[in-house]
């Protein structure tokens, strides 16, 4: 018996991916905010830089994510596409095989009929025979 | 994959980029926009720059463009995913009738796989019948004209 092919699975969670991103860029962002001073709470002009950096830094997290999306379902539908390819030469590999055990089976049982035939015809003879033969 | 087994091809929906990411893309690229065109004024104030008239024209200027470029990018991420999404959703429909075809042909092929069997097998045991009753009848006219019945 030929095994059916594996359905295909999931690639990767981007949530995952995206969370760790995130992470990473989130404390860089708080990095570049380095003039903010919490004794005093002022901050210089660069508090404004800081604060763009990080939603930059936030808006990198979410194209990742996209990105990452984007690929994924690509190659979920290629995986798709590659499993409804396999599954039909799989299929026909399997109707292949059963025609041909099929016809197998029904040109033997239709050998074995016709000698059945010809025996019933054979014997039919022979009885025709002895009864010529009894008088 | 209709093989003998008769089972059919299961498509499962496809993978979309979901809407909550393509808003939080564009929400983002609208901040950035916002950001951008507040925070270099803002930049430029403080570092020296007198906040006469004429800059703060450049300054409004400056602000409505990026903000207006942020917008942009919004709706050129929007207007990318929904294309992205209906392509993933025509190639899925696709392939679904493409399996719904080849399940239809391989079930059609088995039917008459099946059908020609059994026509063999109905044509051997007329066959077979046929030879039964011409012996039986010979016999009756062997034994009639033998004077035995």
């Amino acid at each position: 018996m030929i095994s059916a092919p594996k359905a295909p699975g999931p690639v990767q969670n981007p949530m995952q991916v995206g969370q760790a991103v995130n992470a990473a860029d989130i404390r860089r962002g708080l990095l570049t905010d380095s003039t903010y001073r919490p004794d005093t709470g002022t901050a210089t002009g660069d508090r404004a830089a800081g604060d763009f950096s990080r939603s930059m830094q936030y808006s990198n997290v979410a194209q990742v994510n996209r990105d990452l999306q984007k690929t994924n379902a690509q190659v979920y539908g290629q995986r798709q596409r590659q499993g409804e390819e396999m599954g039909q030469q799989w299929g026909r590999a399997q109707m292949d095989r059963f025609r041909s055990l099929m016809g197998q089976r029904s040109r033997q049982s239709s050998l074995a009929m016709k000698l059945l035939e010809d025996q019933i015809g054979m014997a039919s003879d022979w009885q025709s025979r002895l009864i010529g033969m009894m008088q | 994959m209709i093989g003998s087994s008769g089972t059919g091809f299961r498509i499962r929906a496809p993978q979309t980029i979901a809407d909550a990411t393509t808003e939080a893309s564009a929400n983002n690229a609208v901040a950035s926009g916002y950001q951008k065109g507040y925070a270099r004024p803002a930049a430029q104030s403080q570092a020296g720059f007198s906040v006469n008239a004429k800059n703060r024209m450049r300054a409004a200027q400056n602000e409505a463009a990026e903000i207006a470029g942020g917008a942009r990018e919004a709706a050129g991420i929007r207007a990318e995913d929904q294309a992205f999404n209906s392509q993933q959703q025509w190639d899925n429909e696709l392939l679904k009738q493409q399996a719904m075809l080849f399940d239809f042909g391989q079930a059609t092929d088995k039917n008459s796989i099946f059908s020609d069997a059994r026509f063999a097998r109905m044509q051997g045991l007329s066959g077979i019948e046929q030879a039964r009753r011409r012996a039986a009848m010979q016999l009756r006219l062997a034994l009639l004209s033998k004077g035995l019945m």
